[in-house]
């Protein structure tokens, strides 16, 4: 019994013996069967006249170029932006809302002339950076600076080169601090030239 | 044979273009293409039967690969990475075009497929094409089976890991392809 069993066993890895993918320990168990089994041998010859039929018909002419152009065209038109950044889209979307509520609240105090505040004093709770760039950073590198803090674009860039930031409520529920923020932003070397919270800004006009 | 599937010596060549691939180079990606198009063509042609759907599919799993570079881990070779793909997208189009059939080792397929089949295979009288025309009478998973043990020359794990079964299921397959190949010439006179 124990014979048939290993002898089916050593069958079932001809075709691995054949198309030389064995691991050593099963390679010299077949090696050893085969030198004492005719009808194996047979069967191995059989087996590698098989992997050159099919090695000879199974190669088929792929699309070549034309495939190519296809795949590209199909990569640019579909970015994969939201697939590397999966967690970026959330947060777009929160980023976008934001806006479209400034612009809600923007248009409310454009019918209330009594509310409209001087430039450079925040119309809003939250705290407002103000941030030159290097104007080498790339799009990518501010995303991932602004993103670190919470921040989101609301106004820019002015004459100066300057944008101004919001600082929104985290997973925490509550945004960064804004001096927290000024200090991991400073250290984005390359990134940010120059910032300032324009709470300070406001004050100090408001002095 | 040799030259048109020839694929990067090293494992980690493949591994950096999938590296490359997966920070968003289309350089890579067309490279990526032109190296293993040839190989995952081959697999999904001799399963799908239809150049323009096999093309469809080719471009849908080169998609997958654009998307998804970052998920390959390095715990297999690339391209049983890139065959497993294939594999469900291959699935994906035949049950598209028949929802009933079974491919699992379907025997009602390869009946009727033997019936249609001997006129045309007792008019071919070489060896090799009738080897091949035997191959076809298989039924998906043996094709599968036969096709990458032979054509793709990888072992008996890396086939389980594509085709997403037991190493049991692929030997096992094997050897009911094996029989039904050795039926097939047998009943054509070849055997």
């Amino acid at each position: 019994m124990e014979s048939i069993k290993s002898e089916q066993h050593l069958d079932e890895l001809l075709p691995w013996f054949a198309n030389r993918t064995l691991g050593d320990v099963e390679r010299r168990e077949v090696e050893a069967h085969l030198a004492t089994c005719e009808r194996c041998r047979g069967e191995l010859a059989w087996l590698e006249s098989l992997q050159r039929d099919v090695a000879e018909h199974e190669f088929a002419q792929a699309p070549g170029e034309f495939g190519l152009n296809r795949l590209l065209q199909n990569v640019r038109q579909r970015p994969r932006f939201a697939a590397r950044h999966r967690w970026l889209a959330p947060a777009l979307a929160a980023s976008l809302a934001v806006v479209v509520l400034q612009g809600v609240v923007l248009v409310q105090l454009w019918t209330r002339p009594e509310t409209i505040a001087p430039l450079g004093r925040k119309t809003l709770d939250a705290d407002v950076l103000q941030i030159r760039f290097n104007p080498r950073a790339t799009e990518a590198d501010i995303r991932d600076a602004l993103q670190a803090v919470g921040a989101s674009l609301i106004d820019g860039p002015g004459a100066l080169g300057i944008y101004r930031v919001q600082l929104e409520s985290g997973v925490s529920g509550k945004p960064m601090e804004a001096s927290l923020a000024i200090e991991t932003l400073k250290a984005r070397q390359g990134v940010v030239v120059q910032i300032v919270s324009e709470s300070k800004r406001a004050t100090a006009v408001g002095e | 044979m040799a030259k048109i599937l020839t694929l990067p010596k090293r494992t980690q060549d493949a591994s950096e273009l999938l590296a490359a691939i997966a920070g968003g180079s289309e350089t890579s990606l067309a490279e990526f293409y032109r190296l293993y198009q040839t190989r995952i063509y081959s697999f999904i042609v001799r399963r799908v039967h239809n150049g323009a759907d096999a093309a469809d599919v080719l471009n849908a799993v080169m998609m997958e690969v654009w998307r998804h570079a970052s998920a390959f881990q390095g715990r297999s070779q690339v391209l049983t990475w890139v065959l497993g793909i294939a594999h469900h997208k291959i699935i994906d189009c035949l049950r598209r075009r028949s929802p009933h059939v079974a491919l699992e080792d379907g025997v009602e397929e390869s009946m009727e497929d033997e019936r249609a089949g001997a006129p045309e295979m007792m008019a071919q009288r070489q060896d090799a094409a009738l080897m091949h025309l035997c191959i076809e009478k298989l039924s998906d998973s043996q094709r599968a089976v036969v096709h990458l043990a032979f054509f793709q020359e990888l072992s008996y794990s890396e086939i389980a890991a594509i085709l997403d079964c037991p190493e049991g299921t692929v030997k096992t397959r094997m050897f009911h392809a094996k029989q039904k190949l050795k039926d097939c010439l047998v009943r054509a006179g070849a055997g």
